[in-house]
């Protein structure tokens, strides 16, 4: 009876998760199989031949692969903690305005925009001759400026990204500050807290288990970064490994081996893995002790 | 008996080919012998419905299906490399035949289109296009035969004349960007890898090719260096400039009048009067100018072929629609008319078809007639090579390289050595074993 009623539960549970089961393992898992299966074979068009694990050596021995790698990192280290920073920023003065929804609505509407489009408007924004900034500049006698090269590339992207994202995350932080039960800051309050020092010392440190999620969730994006330097692609001339996704794109797409696109796009799981791994590990660890 | 045997064959044969041609200097065009056919077709080009129908009536066994599929070559990679997906026809840049070739997206049509039938129709020099090591895959279509736009306002407002040698353009340019220096006389696109191949080309040499099972590549060759050497002195001066074709940002200098002078193939005369209508009346068509006047050379700039792709169910059906697309003379008249393709490669255009079109004037071009300079400038192409199997990485490399040329880090000229070291690493990463590195086939 027991047994029958178990085979039973686990038999309705994995009925309700069917629909994420057979999707997961369509794209998921399955692509994932058969990847590293291929990506043990080399490639060019409809030719394949078996190579053993030289991909994977190629990949870690790849100059071009690795120096793609210079554009994520900025952004893990400059444009994640940045963008955490301001969003925490803006949560605490949505607690702290009349009519917050208004700027809420506003500033989520960027993340409701396709990354494709929005990096399609933007490209225009910085573009030598329709810039919107043009006729404003020449105003005040710049001519000929040209925003958008490779040097300047990286702080547009940083532009764009936080444009796109910021509203987003700050809506997730301030829904974690309306979970904070009152009675902490009332408390704080009776005992003669400001109304910084409650959100230093009491708001910020009890926020940090949704930062840590955002962080490794956005450093996850960042290493993955390809659809707004794509979309620039089209003003600026890209170097094909400007990120490694662009790399696994172009090896695969452009130059037809898509095997070795496979070991480097497997590569890269590895390493976002690792970095997520590393990130939770420790940063788990310091919560625990402030706990 | 043998007599009737020999008779026989004889009447056979003759049954294969059903006489179809317009023109009597030209052979039939074989009959089809397989079973009723509907083939698929990609292809860029605008309004080629109308060969369509008129093929269809000259075979009502076989149904053409085009779509247009814009010129998406990640497409037919895909296919390829999945094994299915492709079309029955393919249309390719002849920059990338062979690139597709090599990766197995074509299959031979010599059974139906033997070479000796193929070279009635069309220049044995396209053979360079559309076939490897003897396997023909298809046949061309348009020709991409240099020419140069030139804005005739421009040209009159600051008193240049029309180059006819290097020597003069140059003086041009320089003259231009003394006088004006927001004016570009003409920009070298730092994005479009037939750019540069076809400058070589036009000076009588080339920058890579194939022979006997195999591939070779020179870029530093001393025709090579002699026209990067010139673009690298105009690029010094400031006379010309390096800029991202085919962007926003270039189409808005097309309109404003910042640009006198594009490089480019027989096709874009359609391209601009689609791309920039409001400068109208402003532009002309003239042959580019020469190395050597006295003995006039061209090249190519683009121009397509139509292949059978490897997938095909019906090669024999495919082969015939390639063949009379691209070589009927009523077909020929509706690209060149409907599909503005200016010059096509087949002899029967030169021959029956480009002299009833002498004297069509083009408003776009201020009444000029524009025929004559395309077909001209055809005339001039007669030599041509084959282009490397790994062009996508021929162009994104070459970008690396130009970049680091538009940043200051490096000279045209420097920046060459370091592109070719580039194209070789990976055809080697690629397992072409059969790579001659610093020198190119008599």
């Amino acid at each position: 009876m027991n047994i029958k009623r178990k085979i039973f539960l686990s038999a309705k549970a994995y009925l309700f998760l069917a629909p994420f089961l057979i999707f997961f393992i369509l794209v998921i898992a399955y692509p994932v199989v058969l990847g590293v299966y291929l990506s043990f074979f080399g490639q060019r068009g409809a030719r394949m031949w078996y190579v053993g694990g030289e991909n994977y050596l190629s990949v870690l021995t790849d100059p071009n692969f690795w120096s793609g790698f210079d554009i994520p990192i900025f952004l893990l280290l400059v444009q994640v903690p940045l963008m955490l920073f301001i969003s925490i920023f803006i949560a605490l003065l949505y607690e702290q305005i009349k009519h917050s929804q208004v700027y809420r609505l506003i500033f989520y509407l960027p993340y409701a925009i396709p990354g494709i489009i929005a990096g399609i408007v933007w490209s225009y924004i910085f573009s030598k001759s329709m810039s919107p900034f043009i006729p404003l500049l020449s105003f005040f006698g710049i001519h000929n400026v040209n925003f958008l090269n490779l040097s300047t590339l990286i702080w547009i992207l940083l532009i764009i990204i936080l444009w796109e994202w910021t509203g987003y995350t700050a809506l997730i932080i301030y829904s974690t500050l309306l979970s904070i039960p009152r009675e902490y800051a009332e408390a704080a309050k009776i005992d003669g807290a400001n109304n910084m020092q409650i959100a230093f010392y009491i708001k910020i440190p009890l926020l940090m288990n949704t930062v840590l999620i955002l962080f490794i969730f956005n450093a996850i994006g960042a290493l993955q970064v390809f659809n707004e330097p794509w979309m620039l692609g089209a003003l600026v001339t890209l170097p094909p490994n400007y990120t490694p996704a662009m790399y696994i794109y172009n090896e695969a797409f452009y130059y037809g081996d898509f095997t070795y696109a496979i070991a480097m796009g497997l590569v890269l799981a590895g390493v976002i893995f690792s970095i997520s791994f590393f990130f939770l590990r420790t940063a788990s660890k310091q919560l625990q002790i402030h706990e | 008996m043998k007599k009737l045997v020999i008779f026989a064959v004889l009447v056979a044969l003759v049954g294969v080919f059903v006489v179809f041609a317009d023109s009597t200097t030209y052979p039939a065009y074989p009959a089809y012998t397989g079973p009723a056919a509907t083939i698929t077709m990609w292809a860029w080009t605008s309004n080629e419905n109308y060969s369509i129908d008129a093929f269809e009536k000259v075979y009502p066994n076989i149904h053409v299906v085009w779509s247009n599929f814009g010129v998406d070559y990640t497409k037919i990679l895909t296919s390829t490399a999945a094994g299915k997906g492709l079309p029955d026809v393919i249309m390719s840049e002849y920059t990338y035949g062979p690139q597709f070739a090599e990766y197995g997206s074509f299959q031979p049509i010599n059974k139906w289109i033997p070479e000796s039938l193929y070279l009635k129709f069309f220049p044995q020099y396209s053979l360079k296009w559309t076939s490897l090591d003897g396997q023909i895959y298809g046949t061309p279509q348009d020709s991409g035969a240099m020419i140069m736009l030139y804005r005739k306002d421009i040209f009159e407002k600051y008193g240049l004349t029309v180059p006819t040698t290097w020597q003069e353009f140059a003086q041009d340019a320089e003259k231009l960007h003394s006088e004006n220096p927001n004016i570009a006389f003409t920009t070298i696109p730092n994005n479009w890898v037939i750019w540069p191949v076809g400058m070589v080309w036009q000076a009588g040499g080339r920058m890579f090719d194939y022979a006997n099972g195999k591939w070779y590549v020179d870029f530093t060759n001393p025709t090579a260096m002699k026209v990067f050497d010139y673009w690298n002195k105009l690029l010094q001066e400031g006379a010309v400039k390096f800029d991202t074709w085919w962007t926003a940002d270039w189409y808005k200098e097309i309109d404003n009048g910042q640009l006198a002078v594009i490089i480019s193939g027989a096709w874009s005369p359609e391209w601009i009067s689609l791309n920039s209508p409001s400068t109208s009346g402003k532009w002309r068509v003239a042959l580019l100018p020469q190395w050597d006047p006295n003995n006039p050379h061209n090249g190519e700039m683009g121009g397509s072929g139509f292949y059978v792709s490897s997938q095909s169910k019906y090669p024999e059906a495919a082969a015939l629609f390639v063949l009379w697309l691209n070589s009927n003379p009523q077909s020929l008249v509706y690209l060149n008319q409907k599909s503005q393709l200016a010059a096509l490669v087949s002899n029967v255009f030169t021959t029956d078809v480009a002299p009833s079109l002498e004297n069509v004037e083009y408003p776009y071009f201020g009444g000029q007639k524009i025929v004559p300079v395309v077909v001209e400038a055809n005339d001039q192409v007669n030599t041509a090579f084959v282009w490397l199997p790994v062009m996508d990485y021929v162009q994104s490399s070459m970008q690396t390289e130009f970049q680091k040329v538009i940043n200051g880090k490096e000279s045209l000229v420097d920046s060459i050595p370091n592109w070719q070291n580039a194209v070789v690493a990976f055809m080697k990463k690629q397992v072409f074993n059969n790579l001659v590195v610093g020198q190119l086939p008599k």
